[in-house]
């Protein structure tokens, strides 16, 4: 088992190395698996969206550039958009956005290199977020983890257009001062 | 200027770091934070954030067999991949050299030169979330030259270059193809001197993947 940092798999396989891509699959598919699966609520729907995630993410390696965030992050934006793109054509389907992230502060796993640093920042987004007001979590939970717009978190909330906006705005902004504030006081 | 200033873009911030904002909205506000670090900056923090949600979705068990499937298909791409390149070679050598010829003399020409030489101006192209994903040097002469260069987190995929010359007016100037990430687009068109003159990629459905406010550099 490969025992290096993220970034090091991803430019394994920029330069072509079969083992960093065979490890950077065996690290990460449960991670992109679950998220897939969370957003498009079906085994099958999560495969194909899992397996095109991880072929992106291969194909893409060489322009990775970690300033501008870590591999885990890339790689479920990655995840996130497809199945985002699955689950349009795939809707309705019923979603409940109290079940769909992890607020028991058991932080999933990752990567030995920053294992200490993404599971503390996971963990302040976790109690952060279970600090909102109900309204806002869910709509953030619908807007960040789904890809609900605004529009489409209104229909499913019956609420008006502004009030989805304002739950968004309102909610995202407590979580930005929440981990703002936290990182300030270390 | 652009046709949004900071309290709309910080209204709107939210949805745009979430990923959720479409239309002649997310480009207006795209518009405006390419040319306000102090926008970009706010929405580069909420994006960190929203970023993170993605974390908080439980891990999940793929079915039997997956990781092997997923392997082999990276084998099977990487043989693909090696044939695309080759037959690709002399095509990204010809683009490469236009492009030296096109950047060359305008980047020799400095405060010093002939009034008449012709300046080339960098700006980002700025994709969702406010992440650079590329760069469009245009010179200023009329037409002018122009170098799209496309290099970061645009899906593969052909898109239209589409000028925009403000005030709702648009039209194509042609069409960039994004492979293994990378693009380039190498041309010449007549661009508008206003200062809210973009230039954006739009996808084959319709709405802008990312774009870059042209006369931004004239303008401070």
């Amino acid at each position: 088992m490969w025992q290096v940092a993220d970034d090091a798999l991803v430019a394994g396989m920029a330069a072509g190395d079969p083992d960093a891509a065979s490890a950077f699959v065996e690290r990460f598919q449960r991670r992109i698996f679950g998220l897939a699966l969370t957003i498009v609520g079906e085994p099958r729907a999560a495969e194909d969206v899992a397996q095109e995630a991880l072929l992106r993410a291969w194909r893409h390696a060489a322009v990775f550039d970690p300033r501008r965030g870590s591999v885990v992050t890339w790689l479920l934006t990655i995840t996130r958009n497809l199945a985002i793109d699955a689950l349009r054509v795939r809707r309705p389907v019923a979603i409940d956005p109290d079940t769909l992230v992890d607020l028991s502060g058991a932080a999933p796993g990752r990567g030995p290199a920053d294992a200490a640093v993404v599971t503390d920042d996971v963990g302040r987004l976790q109690e952060a977020l279970t600090t909102l007001p109900d309204e806002q979590r869910r709509a953030i939970v619908l807007a960040g983890v789904v890809g609900l717009s605004a529009r489409e978190i209104s229909e499913r909330e019956n609420i008006p257009l502004g009030t989805a906006k304002t739950r968004i705005r309102a909610g995202l902004g407590r979580l930005r001062l929440a981990m703002a504030t936290e990182e300030a006081a270390e | 200027m652009s046709g949004v200033g900071c309290a709309a873009t910080r209204d709107a911030a939210p949805e745009l770091a979430l990923g959720i904002l479409d239309g002649a909205e997310r480009a207006e506000v795209l518009l405006h934070i390419a040319s306000c670090p102090r926008c970009q900056h706010y929405v580069g923090e909420l994006a960190t954030v929203a970023d993170g949600l993605a974390r908080l979705a439980p891990e999940a068990e793929p079915p039997a067999g997956f990781a092997r499937r997923v392997q082999a298909e990276l084998r099977g791409s990487r043989r693909r991949a090696r044939r695309r390149w080759t037959a690709g070679i002399a095509a990204v050598a010809a683009a490469a050299a236009i492009a030296a010829a096109v950047i060359v003399p305008a980047v020799e020409s400095g405060p010093s030169a002939p009034a008449a030489a012709p300046v080339l101006h960098s700006v980002a192209m700025v994709g969702g979330n406010g992440v650079r994903v590329g760069h469009v040097a245009v010179s200023n002469t009329n037409p002018a030259s122009i170098v799209v260069n496309v290099d970061y987190s645009v899906p593969d995929g052909t898109y239209s270059l589409v000028l925009h010359a403000g005030g709702g007016a648009a039209h194509r100037i042609g069409a960039i193809t994004i492979a293994e990430g990378r693009g380039q687009w190498i041309g010449a068109a007549s661009v508008p001197s206003r200062q809210d003159a973009t230039l954006a990629l739009s996808a084959p459905g319709g709405g802008w993947v990312c774009q870059a406010a042209l006369n931004q550099a004239q303008a401070t």
